[in-house]
């Protein structure tokens, strides 16, 4: 696999600073507020996030007033949108890889991830995600592969 | 990446404060393991003597490996180590930090609370001091070679016992210079020359530990 | 343009495979008739010696086992390393294959050192320097197996099995000296045996024969070893599901 012409194996965390993953499991710590976690996976990527942008990020994702409670006590939906309020912060990584990033959501918290992932396409990011849901975006371009398309 | 590094750090310790049972468990295990010494060997004074820097020595390493299962077991299972592999700082420099916090939490109140046991032993005040710095000293080394165990075994069945057999031998070394340094102190050889050579062992695994536990780490995940 | 020999052509569990068989076969034929001089040189050809009488002559099968049980542990963290290195199946394949006859030859060296102690020092065991790190070896051995058996990928039991190795490999200096230090500290064994001193040359020759048959045994076994390691893993390869309908 290569990035930029270069195998990602060498690459190692060149490659993972201009890449966004977030996977089916959630990454966010129960004993940890979202706020909290939020920090510490912008830390841990390089992003440079003050309190002000962690908190927008949360409101953005429809965390008002939840951002201190500790993630124990939020319900799944509230989870995942803690886990992509990290997008929010993330318009400047090129790369982003979402496995399953609608599952557990509403309808409004659909539309707002769907509007992050056009506004990134749109400031020429590029976007890889796994889906069951059907999703419409205008971009560029765009590659669709259907797994359970019978021939 | 310093910053990084703090936030991990600063992470690690809200986690710990916040499920503070986890602590204290292996807190009170250690005092009850040392207590266990007398009620199986008999409560002869000089004899109590004699084996207390030993006792407390491998009533410490057992409580470390106990502690050792939680390292990467909790992120691994929410999925937070798996950003950590994928995230922009060195995971050399993620672990190291994991493993500052983890001896700050595990170690270091061992090591506060072992001067107490030893006077139930009846050890003599003036080793005190030495037994004292040689699990200071001691303590972080048993965490850094541990760490890599428990990288290695990481979501495997057979779990703790597995990580004790892997571990365990690794441990031989500190055991002996840390009993040791009480033990010539005690026989009036000083104990310069066995913590001197914890502080080696800390230096170097200090140096080394986070690198193989990073490398372990990416076997495990792969 | 002729390279030579090719090395390279081995490196795939397929060419590797009827190799492997054939040198095993050889060195365990050679093993056999060289353990057997060995023994016979010192059964019945050595000397007597002076102060320790026949009971000594244990000194044949413990001293080259112990030389062994150590060589072998070196051999295999040597081939891990490889494999951790250059991402090779063969080399994993072979350390896993080594570390069962390296356990086997520590608890040899184990079990005749109790033997010999008995008569020599009265008791069965002693925490001598030697004894004590030969027993954290076997442990060692032990852990090494315990974790490959544990995990049921064989790449990942491959490369966590050689960070292992690699760390005790390191380990094994500083655990022989710690040990004895604390030996030599604590004047717990009244008797030092660190050399049969002065010895006869047939003595020597024996011990040397033995060595040589226990180190053609162990290549033996450990290519055997890996053939049906190798067979396992591969077993959905067409060379391996020929082979077995070949043996069925």
């Amino acid at each position: 696999m290569r990035w930029a012409g270069e195998n990602i194996r060498r690459l190692q965390e060149e490659f993972w600073r201009q890449l966004v993953y977030i996977g089916h499991a959630n990454a966010i710590k129960d004993d940890l507020s979202a706020a909290e976690n939020l920090h510490v996976a912008c830390a841990l990527a390089g992003l440079r996030a003050g309190e002000a942008e962690v908190r927008e990020a949360l409101i953005r994702l429809g965390l008002a007033g939840r951002e201190n409670l500790p993630a124990r006590v939020l319900s799944q939906g509230q989870r995942r949108r803690a886990a992509l309020a990290r997008l929010a912060l993330s318009q400047s990584v090129p790369l982003w890889i979402l496995d399953e990033p609608f599952t557990a959501l509403d309808a409004e918290a659909t539309s707002c991830v769907q509007g992050l992932i056009s506004d990134h396409v749109a400031q020429g990011g590029a976007v890889m995600y796994a889906t069951h849901h059907e999703a419409r975006f205008s971009v560029r371009a765009a590659l669709r592969i259907d797994l359970e398309a019978t021939c | 990446m310093l910053r990084a590094l703090r936030s991990v750090i600063v992470r690690d310790l809200l986690l710990a404060v916040r499920r503070s049972s986890d602590v204290l468990t292996v807190l009170l295990f250690f005092v009850i393991v040392v207590s266990l010494f007398p009620l199986g060997i008999g409560p002869e004074p000089a004899l109590l003597r004699t084996i207390a820097p030993g006792a407390i020595w491998v009533a410490a390493l057992l409580a470390s490996m106990l502690a050792l299962q939680r390292v990467f077991a909790a992120d691994h299972a929410d999925g937070t180590l798996e950003q950590m592999l994928l995230g922009a700082t060195p995971l050399g420099v993620v672990v190291a930090g994991k493993m500052l916090v983890h001896w700050l939490v595990t170690g270091l109140p061992l090591v506060l609370i072992a001067p107490v046991l030893a006077l139930q032993f009846d050890l003599p005040q003036e080793l005190l001091g030495v037994l004292t710095l040689s699990l200071a000293l001691g303590t972080p080394v048993l965490g850094l070679i541990g760490a890599i165990g428990a990288a290695l075994t990481l979501g495997l069945r057979g779990g703790g016992a597995l990580l004790s057999l892997l571990v365990l031998p690794l441990y031989a070394p500190v055991l002996i210079m840390g009993a040791g340094a009480t033990e010539s102190a005690a026989v009036g050889l000083g104990g310069h020359a066995q913590l001197l050579l914890l502080g080696a062992f800390l230096v170097i695994a200090a140096a080394f530990a986070p690198w193989v536990a990073a490398l372990a780490l990416r076997i495990s995940m792969e | 343009m002729r390279v030579g020999f090719n090395w390279f052509k081995y490196s795939s569990p397929q060419t590797f495979f009827p190799l492997a068989g054939k040198v095993a076969l050889a060195f365990g034929t050679v093993a056999v008739f060289a353990c057997a001089f060995g023994l016979y040189i010192g059964f019945f050809v050595a000397p007597t010696d002076a102060q320790q009488g026949e009971a000594y002559r244990i000194i044949f099968i413990h001293v080259p086992a112990a030389w062994m049980s150590m060589f072998l542990y070196i051999v295999m963290a040597f081939w891990a390393g490889l494999g951790l290195a250059f991402n090779t199946r063969l080399s994993g394949m072979m350390a896993s294959a080594i570390a069962p006859t390296g356990a086997l030859f520590t608890f040899i060296a184990l079990w005749t050192g109790s033997l010999w102690g008995k008569p020599t020092w009265g008791t069965w065991w002693v925490w001598d320097a030697r004894l004590t790190s030969e027993l954290i070896l076997l442990f060692l051995y032990f852990g090494f197996m315990a974790l490959q058996a544990a995990i049921d990928d064989p790449r990942r039991a491959d490369k966590a099995g050689a960070v292992l190795a690699l760390v005790g490999v390191v380990n094994i200096p500083i655990i022989y000296f710690s040990v004895k230090w604390w030996n030599t500290l604590h004047q717990g064994a009244s008797v030092s045996f660190t050399k049969a001193p002065s010895m006869a040359t047939t003595m020597f020759a024996g011990m040397i024969v033995m060595a040589l048959g226990f180190w053609f045994y162990s290549i033996a076994t450990a290519l055997l070893r890996a053939r049906c390691i190798m067979l396992e893993r591969e077993r959905t390869t067409d060379w391996a599901i020929q082979y077995a309908k070949g043996m069925a």
